[in-house]
């Protein structure tokens, strides 16, 4: 370490320092570029839905809108019962999101660290279900739910959402990167296997956590296909159900259309946000090992 | 081990297999009906509705309820684009709905369409109110729905515009090629300023009318009549009388805005736009004057002559009260719920002198010329034959037809490619006819 | 030799407990709501079956059909062609905008959350922006482009030649953020003293990127290949709401005809044999993947 920085000092100055600004600079436009290209389509999202509906088409685009209409937003919430959506959605995602990070990560701990004669057999029925389109399983599980009675209540989609593979593969790739060695010694000085996932493997693994919260939450949130086919009553919409209705409702609409996505954004990237710095830790430990 | 994991996949799959057949036992064990209650004893009623007509039916049955206040009826409804995948779905899984509204090629091959006939016979139901839908909608002979209204097309255009350019209003008796050069004159100006001659939605029906008009069906094995359908569409759109379907399906476009935005001189819709536009002048959105005349048609064929999709109620054949059931449905397909109906501004399927005097009001409400809508002769828009699946046929019509209209096709060869994939549903599916 | 197996096999017997006594929460929801559905639309593929009434047992009829059936054989090609185009680009972006974003740069936060923006923005206002920017004449692409000069500028969606990979670019910019998290990851395991050394050799940037970036990454590769083909069979949502499968069948993909089949012709049966020809094709690329990766891929 420190002799590399000493080469450093000793290379001729100036040249090494202008090469390394020039790239620096080339960098960050790149970089920034890129990142335009990615946030434009948001920012255009974001405008739009500030804007009267007459002045949302037309070349060049204009970014700011003549006046901010926040009636728009306004129309959104009242026009329907988007704050029902809104309540709706939550509630599936977070409940979704804590069952899945119980049940994964006590699966996933079984399948990573319990060594039992089915371990791989199973789990690799396991992965392969991941490769099956959800469409072909739909029609099968919407006719378990009817008979469990769960149609057109938000548990359908929960449970759904709570056993997914993903969550086990995910957790089952984390703990295997935990030393056995730290396992023995616990077992050795006589903590239950209960008292293992709990004290040691699942602190070690708040990152992973907080990944899987980051997919769950985000899928709950951003499913179409489930809400369509379980949900029947208007009250029970998710979101991305609204979303879908308000197209069909206000067709041209552009302006409550892009004022009715942002109000859906918003909790998924305060997630992204809150849960970042896990987040790539997290996937680190579960990537490498695949 | 092996061997007792297979075992476990193998009761699953027992498992799997009674799940998915019990419902086909349940359907049949619940298929025979009670025996006919008293009619003070209080019934509860579960029915389906489109989106649009929820506000309508709900006081259709406020009226109902008054001759029978024992009959209860909650009413659901779904977004209009999953309409028929959700309640296909719902009442597969042995959802109770005892009525419902929709297109009935839509729910036909169910099988749990309840014949009607026997209680229109017993409850006398003056059936010639029906026209001829009566009877081009029976199935297999039995009739299987009564429509509550109907759609059919007519041509909206903007005096104001008209007025503008000096141009004469379109006349009721106009051939698509006269239609084609009105639209001609009427389209100027580019960007801010375009006016569009005329505005034609997405829908590949708005191309093939014309072909219906002459008695044409999307099913038929000859298709040369939707040639000239499709070429006189082709041509619009090269003229740039209209705006392009390119366009028009990249910017999710809508006959209602785009029309009541007022750059458009004539609009080729449904009678349901009626309703559409008188809205948008009680919110003082439309800002022109408009009036309504019949749809162009091909050389040859009668003026005022259009297709007609009647939308209707079903009742469920596994509906524990079919008595009371079809009372309503009788309630709001006849006489009664046709008058309330057309007051609304519905075209009604049912129609005496009453019907139609309710329909064109007090003649104080636009459009002027509403009389047209009662007196077209009307061709199905679909045809109504066991076995077909006007979705697939109409899919294919609409895949096809766009590849002519953004220009990557010939016309020929476009209807060409529609007659053999509609063959091939035929052939392959349903056998050859 | 005896006692030795007896303890083995009771040890055996006491993990299978605990291992059962963990997954029994997950395994019951497993097998009842993922497996037998699996297993159930399996059968059902030997069927013929429209929701209602009874379902009749046809054998093999769905696969010999879906030989015959022009509109599967264009699904098909349409979705090889769209995972053909769309995973290599993506997993090349997201590679060198992670490798970018890696270290030795401010705001780096930022950056990344721009990065992952598309992934988190619901796919109804994703398309609905695009289609904005795709507008083959109010759009800004293609104003761009006349401006520049380009008198007949591609009509991108509604264009059949256009549409597929009009399509393809939104799928890459909407999970470019996805891969390039993925990544980051994989690179945070790099330890720093093997670019040190490279340095002290003499290495540049080109050298130490295939010499030392590449052979670390290749475990992540690998899985985000796999995972990659699989998410790129799976798409659905996008191309229901941007193209709707048009212009002509030019974007009807696998699952599309599937949904369709099922949900809007009500062919279960014939559905479910489609879906499984569909996962075979997965299976079958995985397993190449799986049997490749001893070449290349350093654990």
């Amino acid at each position: 370490m420190n002799i590399a920085t000493e080469a450093q000092v000793y290379t001729p100055e100036v040249k090494k320092k202008k090469k390394f600004a020039v790239g620096q600079a080339i960098k960050y436009i790149v970089v920034i570029l890129v990142s335009l290209t990615m946030v434009l389509p948001f920012v255009w999202m974001l405008s739009a839905s500030l804007k009267l509906e007459t002045e949302i088409f037309g070349f060049p685009i204009k970014w700011i809108p003549e006046t901010f209409r926040w009636e728009n937003y306004k129309e959104v919430w009242t026009a329907v019962p988007f704050h029902i959506y809104y309540l709706n959605t939550l509630k599936i995602a977070v409940i979704t999101t804590i069952l899945v990070i119980i049940n994964s990560s006590l699966a996933g701990y079984a399948f990573a660290k319990i060594k039992f004669p089915e371990s791989n057999r199973l789990f690799f029925i396991y992965v392969a279900t991941m490769m099956i389109p959800y469409q072909v399983m739909m029609i099968p599980q919407f006719m378990l739910m009817k008979q469990l009675g769960l149609v057109n209540s938000h548990w359908a989609l929960i449970i759904l959402g709570a056993f997914n593979p993903f969550g086990v593969f995910l957790f089952r790739q984390f703990f295997l990167s935990i030393p056995d060695e730290l396992l023995e010694a616990a077992r050795i000085d006589g903590l239950s296997e209960f008292g293992i996932y709990w004290r040691i493997i699942l602190p070690l693994s708040k990152p992973a956590i907080a990944t899987l919260v980051i997919f769950s939450f985000m899928h709950s949130w951003n499913d179409f296909l489930g809400p369509l086919i379980y949900l029947t009553s208007d009250h029970l919409y998710t979101l991305q159900l609204g979303i879908q209705h308000f197209i069909t409702e206000y067709n041209t609409e552009y302006s409550l259309l892009m004022a009715a996505a942002v109000s859906a954004v918003v909790p998924t990237i305060i997630v992204y946000f809150l849960a970042q710095d896990h987040f790539i830790k997290g996937v680190a430990n579960t990537g490498i090992k695949g | 081990m092996k061997k007792r994991f297979s075992l476990v996949v193998l009761l699953l799959l027992c498992f799997s297999l009674i799940v998915g057949c019990s419902n086909g036992e349940t359907e049949k064990s619940s298929a025979k009906p009670k025996e006919e209650k008293s009619s003070n004893e209080k019934v509860s009623l579960k029915m389906a509705v489109f989106p649009a007509d929820e506000a309508i039916f709900k006081q259709g049955y406020e009226n109902f309820k008054k001759d029978h206040p024992n009959v209860d009826i909650t009413f659901e409804t779904f977004p209009q684009q999953q309409y028929y995948e959700k309640i296909r779905m719902q009442l597969s899984g042995g959802e109770g709905y005892d009525l419902f509204t929709g297109q009935m090629d839509n729910m036909v091959d169910t099988g749990i369409l309840a014949p009607l006939d026997k209680y229109i016979k017993d409850s006398g139901v003056d059936v010639s109110g029906y026209g001829s839908m009566y009877d081009t909608y029976k199935y297999d002979g039995k009739v299987l729905s009564l429509p509550y209204r109907k759609s059919n097309w007519m041509l909206y255009y903007n005096k104001t515009l008209f007025d503008q350019k000096g141009v004469p209003y379109p006349s009721d008796d106009m051939t698509w090629d006269e239609f084609r050069e009105v639209a001609k004159k009427m389209t100027s100006g580019s960007g801010e300023n375009k006016v569009y001659g005329a505005y034609l939605q997405q829908w590949p029906q708005t191309w093939y009318m014309g072909a219906v008009q002459t008695g044409a069906s999307i099913i038929d094995k000859d298709l040369k009549p939707f040639k000239d359908a499709l070429q006189t569409r082709v041509d619009l759109e090269k003229d740039g009388s209209i705006m392009k379907w390119s366009e028009q399906v990249s910017t999710g476009a809508h006959y209602n805005a785009a029309f009541q935005k007022g750059n458009i001189a004539m609009n080729i819709i449904g009678d349901w736009h009626v309703a559409q536009l008188r809205q948008g002048e009680k919110e003082g959105t439309l800002k022109f004057d408009w009036d309504v005349v019949p749809i162009p048609h091909p050389e040859g064929v009668a003026k005022n002559t259009s297709l007609a999709l009647p939308v209707s109620i079903m009742m469920n054949k596994n509906t524990k009260h079919p008595k009371e059931a079809f009372e309503f449905l009788k309630y709001m397909t006849g006489k009664e719920g046709a008058e309330l109906l057309a007051g609304a501004g519905y075209l009604t399927g049912y129609m005496d002198k009453d019907v139609e005097a309710a329909y064109l009001g007090d003649g104080s409400q636009k459009p002027k010329n509403l009389h047209y809508f009662l007196e077209t002769k009307e061709y199905p828009e679909y045809p109504m034959l066991p076995g077909v699946k006007n979705v697939v046929v109409e899919q294919i019509f609409k895949q096809e037809g766009e590849l002519a209209l953004i220009g990557q096709k010939s016309v020929d060869d476009t209807i060409k490619d529609i007659t053999k994939r509609v063959k091939d549903e035929w052939a392959s599916k349903y056998g050859e006819k | 030799m005896k006692p030795g197996k007896a303890v083995k096999s009771k040890a055996i017997r006491r993990n299978r407990i605990t291992a059962y006594t963990f997954l029994l929460p997950n395994i019951i929801g497993f097998l009842v709501f993922i497996f037998v559905p699996v297993i159930a639309s399996f059968c059902m593929s030997f069927t013929s079956w429209n929701g209602f009434g009874n379902i009749e047992f046809i054998g093999l009829d769905n696969y010999k059909q879906l030989l015959k059936d022009t509109n599967f054989k264009i699904s098909f090609i349409n979705s090889i062609l769209f995972m053909l185009i769309s995973v290599p680009i993506t997993l090349l972006i997201s590679v060198l905008i992670a490798i970018a974003l890696n270290r030795g740069i401010r705001f780096v936060k930022v950056f990344r959350t721009a990065v992952f923006l598309p992934y988190v923005t619901a796919t109804i206002a994703v398309a609905a922006v695009w289609q904005l920017i795709f507008n083959p004449s109010m759009g800004p692409i293609n104003g761009t482009l006349m401006k520049l000069g380009i008198d007949s500028p591609p009509g991108w969606l509604s264009s059949p030649s256009w549409a597929l990979i009009s399509v393809s670019i939104v799928y890459i910019w909407h999970s470019v953020g996805y891969y390039m998290i993925l990544f980051l990851a994989g690179l945070q395991n790099i330890p720093d003293y093997l670019y040190e050394a490279a340095e002290l050799d003499g290495a540049g940037p080109i050298t130490k990127f295939f010499h030392i970036t590449l052979p670390s990454l290749s475990p992540v590769l690998f899985f985000t290949t796999i995972i990659g083909v699989i998410n790129s069979f799976k798409v659905f949502d996008l191309i229901y709401v941007l193209t709707g499968g048009g212009p002509g069948r030019s974007t009807h993909v696998l699952v599309y005809d599937i949904y369709n089949t099922a949900f809007k012709q009500f062919e279960y049966g014939y559905a479910s044999a489609m879906a499984y020809v569909l996962f075979l094709v997965i299976l079958i690329i995985s397993i190449i993947q799986f049997s490749g990766q001893k070449k290349w891929v350093n654990y």
